[in-house]
């Protein structure tokens, strides 16, 4: 009697990065339309070209190291490349998306086991290697972009046309980042499916606005300084599909939102006093690092011992309730 | 003469174990700082190993003929100094010469004066040991340590630049952003990689790699213990040293028995959870004759677990011992790097974060959840 046939079914935890990678590869529709509508040719292949080098090297990676066992159904190589070319220019090499592509899933993904372990944003340690080594090719664009006007104190007049053309990517930027509210439309439905996942870009935005209000790097105000700096490069892209990796983002509300807050406050300071026009994928990185620490309870240790310092009588009661928790 | 081919094997299998399987850099961590930020060409690479070389070789000398007889706290700013004697001239000589190298190197020639390999290998071995002996594990060290700076100076010259000793390869297409110091930390990983996959597929580790949980059966067999036995495996009595046959002491010759502490522990191989007594950072390594019990149960490897099981073990039997008594095996520790349990998670378990919202959701009055350090370590369920 032949044997019946065996269906190899995903691990629950690779099951469970599909589900979230399926999730984020719908949102991520939005931009993607955007950009071919926008682009069209050039978009298609630099999508096609990132997808099709990351599947490679993650089909190439788990059959090396796991003895077959591919991990490439959980959809996680295709979102890193499709993350990857929308955050290039329209122009880009096709070659510098497969570089970015390579490096984000060889360096930042397989040597730690895949998606679901990998400490670090793969799709922003891409990026940020393609900042470093080619700067020139990562942000050169059609005409001066917004990040570029930052950068040297330009400003605009917002008026009714240009908050429009900024809010739908008018101006010169990354091909599939530009359209804000195609990308905040497309939050909503992480809103509905995955609600806990955007504590971390809300504290991320907050933090974002409100350094750019409080320090801005134009000269037409803080309204003009916090849509300027918020529709400038990556930043909401990042905000909203790299932030929250399950992988390395915080899981509790708390913890997330001050995971966001300080990847916020980080990429606010790259930006001004960084070399590079957009921070936001090395504050990604660098708060990737720090995601491990308990933040809200080391944040209210702290906050107990400074009452103590400051208000030695009402600590008895409260320093009885900290320590129970 | 017997005599001399023992020699000659035990030279070989010192420079075999120190330079390759237990490869100070990518084994012990040591030494990372100018390779990961001097290494960006094969010139600046035959620089710096030629530097190290030259301050191994002179603290060498000088730790066996002169420092063994200072105390230590003035042993150490010397080995500085004596370094500095290889790391000015050449710096002098790049200045004079080829001024584009020394900027290119920077820094990191002169931080070779400071490298910690020199000054630990100097104090625990070079200070103790006899002349053949410190000779073999410096040339061993210093050989180890250059084939790591070439192979990292070449690929970064070679994908950072496009060029290969200067000579430019146009149809490389090359990342200047591997030339800074974090191309040099990823080579430097990925090169620890592949030289950890080797050495577990081709080498009987015990207890070496007791926090990895991948299984080594089918490379080594029986003797690969797998995590969770390792207190089982450290609580067990140790084997009697009298049990196995004295080979070794037999033939020595007289200068390497003139009451040299390591000596000791190239008698005896130690079973697994056996401290092995009074071990200095040397014989222990070395592959004793294939008549020995370890060796004998092994698919042909080298038994390179002595003086990983020393290391491991150490760190228990070193309260009960006084440093110096037991010579510098109480510094063991500090080479051998902790190796964090770096367990793949179990695919058992559904990340927190991953559950569909509605799942996920808790009731208004539930206490906020435990900011779990996070499914990096476990992917387990929480």
């Amino acid at each position: 009697m032949p044997e019946p046939e065996k269906r190899v079914s995903l691990a629950p935890a690779a099951a469970a990065a599909r589900r979230y990678y399926t999730d984020a590869l719908i949102m991520l529709s939005g931009p993607v339309f955007m950009a071919v509508a926008l682009y069209r040719f050039e978009a298609a292949i630099l999508l096609a070209v990132s997808i099709a080098s990351a599947l490679a090297c993650e089909a190439l990676g788990a059959l090396l190291l796991k003895g077959g066992q591919t991990t490439v159904r959980d959809l996680s190589a295709v979102f890193t490349g499709a993350a990857i070319a929308l955050m290039l220019p329209a122009g880009a090499s096709p070659l510098l998306a497969a570089a970015g592509s390579v490096f984000a899933v060889c360096a930042a993904k397989l040597p730690f086991g895949g998606a679901m372990h990998a400490p670090f944003v793969p799709a922003a340690a891409g990026m940020a290697f393609l900042c470093v080594s080619w700067p020139e090719k990562v942000f050169t664009y059609s005409g001066v972009s917004i990040a570029a006007m930052l950068q040297v104190k330009n400003s605009i007049r917002l008026n009714p046309l240009n908050l429009f053309d900024l809010l739908l990517g008018g101006y010169p930027g990354p091909m599939g980042t530009g359209c804000i509210a195609v990308l905040l439309a497309c939050s909503v439905y992480f809103l509905i499916r995955r609600r806990r996942a955007l504590w971390a870009p809300l504290g991320f935005l907050m933090a974002c606005a409100a350094m750019a209000a409080l320090f801005p790097r134009v000269y037409s105000g803080s309204l003009t300084s916090v849509v300027m700096e918020l529709s400038a490069g990556s930043l909401v892209f990042a905000a909203i599909f790299l932030l929250p990796d399950p992988a390395s983002a915080p899981s509790g509300r708390a913890s997330g939102f001050l995971y966001g807050v300080f990847a916020g406050a980080l990429c606010m300071l790259l930006r001004r006093y960084g070399t590079a026009e957009e921070g936001v994928f090395f504050a990604i990185l660098i708060v990737n690092a720090f995601s491990a620490f308990p933040l809200p309870k080391t944040a209210g240790r702290l906050i107990l011992r400074v009452k103590a310092l400051v208000l030695p009588g009402k600590t008895k009661k409260k320093e009885g309730a900290g320590h129970a928790v | 003469m017997p005599s001399d081919n023992k020699a000659a094997e035990r030279f070989s299998a010192t420079m075999l174990n120190r330079a390759f399987v237990q490869n100070p850099v990518l084994v012990g961590a040591l030494g990372l700082c100018p390779i990961a930020g001097g290494a960006v060409s094969l010139q600046a690479g035959l620089v710096l190993s030629g530097a190290f070389t030259t301050g191994m070789m002179l603290n060498m000398l000088a730790a066996h003929f002169v420092l063994k007889k200072l105390p230590r706290w003035l042993r150490m700013p010397a080995y500085v100094l004596i370094a500095l004697a290889a790391v000015c001239p050449a710096g002098y000589i790049l200045e004079t010469r080829a001024q584009t190298l020394l900027s290119s190197v920077g820094i990191y020639l002169a931080l070779m004066a400071v490298s910690s390999l020199i000054s630990l290998r100097s104090e625990k071995t070079f200070v103790a040991c006899t002349l053949k002996r410190s000779f073999s594990v410096a040339a061993a060290e210093c050989a180890g340590y250059a084939a790591v700076i070439m192979a990292v100076s070449f690929i970064r010259e070679l994908l950072g630049s496009g060029t290969l000793w200067g000579v430019p390869l146009t149809k490389v297409y090359f990342a200047p952003g591997l030339l800074l110091p974090f191309g040099g930390f990823l080579a430097l990983g990925f090169l620890a990689a592949l030289h950890r996959g080797y050495i577990a597929r081709h080498f009987a580790l015990r207890g070496a790699l007791k926090d990895i949980t991948f299984d080594l059966s089918a490379a080594a067999g029986p003797l690969i213990t797998p995590a969770a036995d390792i207190p089982e495996r450290k609580q067990a009595p140790p084997a009697p040293a009298a049990e196995k046959p004295p080979e070794t002491p037999v033939t020595q010759p007289a200068d390497e028995t003139d009451g040299q502490e390591d000596t000791q522990a190239s008698d005896t191989v130690p079973v697994p959870g056996e401290a092995p007594a009074g071990e200095i950072n040397g014989n222990e390594n070395e592959p004793e004759d294939a008549t020995s019990d370890t060796q004998a149960q092994q698919p042909g490897g080298f038994a390179v677990t002595p003086f990983i099981q020393a290391a491991d073990t150490d760190g228990e039997t070193a309260d009960e011992t006084p440093a110096q008594e037991r010579g510098d095996a109480a510094l063991e520790d500090e080479e051998t790097p902790d190796e964090k349990a770096q367990t793949l998670p179990a695919d058992g378990g559904e990340i927190e974060a991953f559950t569909d919202e509605k799942s996920d959701e808790a009731a208004p009055g539930e206490p906020e959840a435990q900011p779990a350090s996070k499914d990096r370590e476990g992917g387990e369920a929480p």
